[in-house]
């Protein structure tokens, strides 16, 4: 199967955080974006909104910053889980992410991070805009690609357009 | 996040910054079933602790801050907050309701309101931190604009994700215009209720909540929420809200239908606000993103920026003043939303003294210089700076519409518009029945959002409502097919359908869900009565009827009502003041001469009929006893007695 990953689009972001409240509620039950294990980071005053979650990265630092060897990057699924029976509550894992893509539950009081819900996200589920997109990584490359150059090389198109018209 | 509460947070929060004394109350649980939150509530609290001997200025009036069961969950924009006081404007119900994420914040720090009394010495600030609550010197923050606090409180608390309602410089300077802030344009703007913060010296409330919310039923919620968020997508309106917002369905139509000789309107129309509008923004949890972050890119006023831009922005930035430029309108927009004042009245007041001015009743001696001609762009920042300052003119223009008038004099009160004080100018009793009468009988005054029907307005969307539409809505909620199609047709059903309209707002303001989602804008594929029992059962884990929250709307609304009836109104003031004044005066009101296609008569009418379904005495305008009890409102059956206001049923 291929590699399928989360992909944000921010410019497509409005901010909602309907994101954060339907992983809260997948994770909890409750309704909680202190227990989200996606954020959206904002700067209301330019008006910027980005959703961040853990990149399931193929070589990640959490891992190798975890002293119990807690971490590790699921083969098959590419999720990146931690072992809460050998996990300590060090924290280290979300300082050794450059991304921020550890959390922390300050309700059960663990470290969090993005598990694609099995393989169907819910975050993209929900997304109004399609801002939060789950696609096949290699597929997904070259679709940003495709927008990179037509935003650049290509201006007279509307990418916007053209891609909203290819979901 | 207390375990017994599902949907609630479970708590009170009291605050009293006469002797920084902070108490923290359960909320009975009879109480949240009875009064379901967010106005329902604070009417309740209102009525019990402000009579209306207290002035709304003094320490003795309170304001308060809410949210409902629903804010802060899955349920699509489920992010309003409301907020209450005696109206120093009015000095009757004072309320008035902003989205944001202020509400959802509020929620998740456990508390389902916010009682402020009392005032403090000094200007202060209330920091929110779950648990911990803390009244902080806010002396480095007076005088700052809205923005600016958002941003240093945000860095002296080491903490971006606090979210804010502040005043202004129009909130500390006591502005009758004055209004409460959320994030950076999430206006509580009706009934100067940032004059009663800046009279407690209270700046801001800040909040950071990480205890989140219990969900009785989680799986129900959820399904029940994705539902209602895709079915919506079906609706008319859909399309208008997630692209252009409420200028495509408040400002467009008006224009096309008020002004329709009037050709430069068409610069303000919602598409010339495209080159300012760069993304999508929106309120929490809502799929509508009716919200847009604008720049400025050219010209005078290159360089503005902001969010937030509604429809009213266009009618009191640019169409009352016969100003047709968007760059100009987004500038005032930014500029009332950082000084803390209502978009809505620096332009009624403005383009009231414009009407004096080119009627010869004021001169450039009464405005401090000032050319005030129509469409005076530098005018009208201007005298809105000086309003939000109370300086010089702009303190007269504070007092619009009726203390300004009574300072000027000179017959300038014929050109004023307001229904128990709260003001208008825009279109509003000309365009239906529906909305003269939703306008009038309004409990917070003159209110073009408790009950005043939008889309449905005949002739408004002549394509997406078209005349068989509207009599098949009519038919199928008021088996009368006239009910909405007909316009100005005198009818037992037209009042239902306000009494329908503003029982779906309060429903929506006790439960902390956006109008915009709910049936009232979203009229074919919104959140409906229905699935308002369904969320709120779901959320709760309580067992909601429709019946259940008819009532609790009914409750509310008559709270109010008896709110205002003990402050001495009755049915002389639901009436808006056009309509009486050809009676009174022997001459036609200028403002609407020859637009009411009806009488005093027909008004009397079908104000009849809505005081028999909403369970008013016809005579004095004030609630029946009867009505009062059958909601459980004996103690205001007592307290109306006692001040020997009740009304019992005319046999």
């Amino acid at each position: 199967m291929a590699e399928k990953a989360l992909f944000v689009d921010m410019e497509k972001c409005t901010g909602c955080r309907l994101c954060e409240i339907v992983c809260s509620l997948q994770h909890t039950n409750t309704c909680n974006p202190a227990r989200s294990r996606i954020n959206v980071m904002k700067w209301e005053e330019d008006g910027i909104n980005v959703p961040f979650m853990c990149q399931q990265c193929e070589d990640p630092l959490c891992a190798q910053a975890c002293p119990m060897n807690a971490i590790e990057k699921d083969e098959e699924t590419g999720v990146i889980r931690t072992d809460y029976e050998k996990c300590i509550g060090c924290r280290m894992c979300i300082m050794a992410c450059p991304m921020g893509g550890t959390t922390f539950d300050p309700i059960e009081k663990k470290v969090i991070r993005c598990d694609l819900c099995g393989g169907d996200p819910l975050c993209a589920k929900i997304c109004p805009t399609g801002a939060i997109v789950f696609g096949e990584v290699d597929r997904m490359a070259l679709e940003i690609k495709r927008k990179g150059v037509e935003r650049f090389f290509i201006p007279a198109k509307d990418y916007g357009r053209i891609i909203e018209g290819g979901n | 996040m207390s375990e017994k509460y599902y949907g609630w947070a479970g708590t009170i929060l009291d605050v009293n910054l006469s002797d920084n004394n902070i108490k923290k109350i359960p909320l009975p649980m009879e109480l949240a079933r009875k009064y379901i939150g967010g106005s329902g509530l604070m009417a309740s609290i209102l009525y019990r602790d402000v009579g209306p001997e207290i002035d709304a200025l003094s320490d003795k009036n309170l304001t308060m801050i809410a949210q409902g069961p629903l804010s802060g969950t899955i349920v699509p924009s489920s992010g309003r907050y409301e907020i209450y006081a005696r109206s120093p404007l009015t000095g009757i119900i004072g309320r008035s309701n902003g989205g944001g994420f202020f509400g959802p914040e509020l929620k998740w720090a456990g508390y389902d309101v916010i009682i402020v009394r009392g005032e403090s010495k000094a200007p202060v600030y209330l920091w929110i931190d779950n648990e911990e609550v803390e009244i902080r010197d806010a002396g480095h923050l007076w005088g700052k604009d809205t923005w600016e606090t958002q941003r240093i409180i945000r860095e002296e608390l080491g903490d971006h994700n606090i979210q804010t309602l502040k005043i202004g410089p129009a909130g500390e300077n006591l502005c009758f215009n004055s209004c409460v802030i959320g994030d950076l344009s999430r206006a509580a703007g009706k009934n100067s209720i940032g004059a009663v913060w800046g009279a407690k010296k209270l700046k801001a409330i800040a909040v950071r909540g990480s205890k989140g919310v219990n969900i009785a039923r989680p799986n129900d919620l959820y399904d029940l929420s994705m539902k209602l968020m895709e079915r919506a997508k079906k609706d008319p309106l859909y399309a208008i809200h997630t692209s252009v917002g409420s200028p495509g369905w408040v400002s467009d139509p008006l224009a096309k239908k008020a002004w329709a000789k009037e050709e430069r309107l068409q610069e303000i129309m919602s598409d010339k606000f495209e080159n300012h509008f760069d993304k999508n923004l929106s309120c929490y949890g809502c799929p509508l993103h009716c919200s847009h972050w604008y720049t400025v890119k050219e010209g005078k006023y290159k360089g503005v920026k902001g969010e937030g831009l509604e429809g009213n922005a266009v009618i009191y930035g640019g169409m009352v003043e016969k100003i047709y430029n968007s760059a100009f309108i987004c500038a005032y927009n930014t500029l009332c939303n950082k000084l803390g004042l209502h978009i809505d009245h620096p332009g009624c007041a403005i383009s009231w003294a414009m009407d004096l001015y080119e009627n010869g009743i004021i001169t450039k001696a009464d405005t401090d210089g000032i050319e005030l001609t129509w469409g005076n762009e530098e005018a009208v920042l201007t005298l809105t700076k000086k309003i939000a300052h109370r300086e010089g003119f702009g303190a007269v223009l504070d007092g619009y519409p009726i203390r300004a008038a009574e300072q000027i004099g000179r017959g300038s009160d014929k050109y004023i518009s307001h229904v128990k004080g709260n003001p208008g100018r825009g279109p509003g009793i000309e365009l239906s029945l529906e909305w003269t009468l939703a306008l009038a009988v309004a409990t917070r005054g003159r209110d073009h959002l408790t009950g005043a029907p939008w889309i449905t307005t005949p002739g408004y969307f002549p394509e997406l409502m078209p005349q068989k539409h509207l009599e098949k809505l009519g038919r199928e909620r008021f088996g009368d097919a006239d009910a909405i199609a007909k316009p100005w047709k005198v009818s037992p059903s037209k009042a239902k359908y306000v009494y329908d309209l503003e029982n779906i707002c309060s429903i929506c303001d006790m439960t902390g869900v956006c109008k915009f989602m709910s049936e009232y804008t979203l009229y074919n594929e919104g959140i409906h009565l229905d699935d308002f029992v369904s969320l709120l059962s779901a959320a709760t884990g309580e067992n909601f009827t429709a019946e259940d929250l008819v009532e609790a709307a009914e409750r509310q609304l008559l709270t109010e009502r008896s709110y205002n009836a003990r402050a001495g109104l009755g049915r002389d003031d639901d009436y808006p003041n056009a309509f009486d004044w050809e009676e009174k005066r022997g001459e036609p009101h200028p403002l609407y001469e020859g637009k009411l296609p009806i009488t005093l008569k027909d008004y009397d009418a079908v104000l009849d009929y809505y005081y028999e379904v909403r369970g008013v005495d016809k005579e004095s305008g004030q609630p029946l006893e009867e009505k009062l009890k059958s909601v459980g409102l004996e103690e205001i059956v007592e307290d109306l007695k006692k001040r020997k206001i009740i009304s019992k049923k005319k046999q």
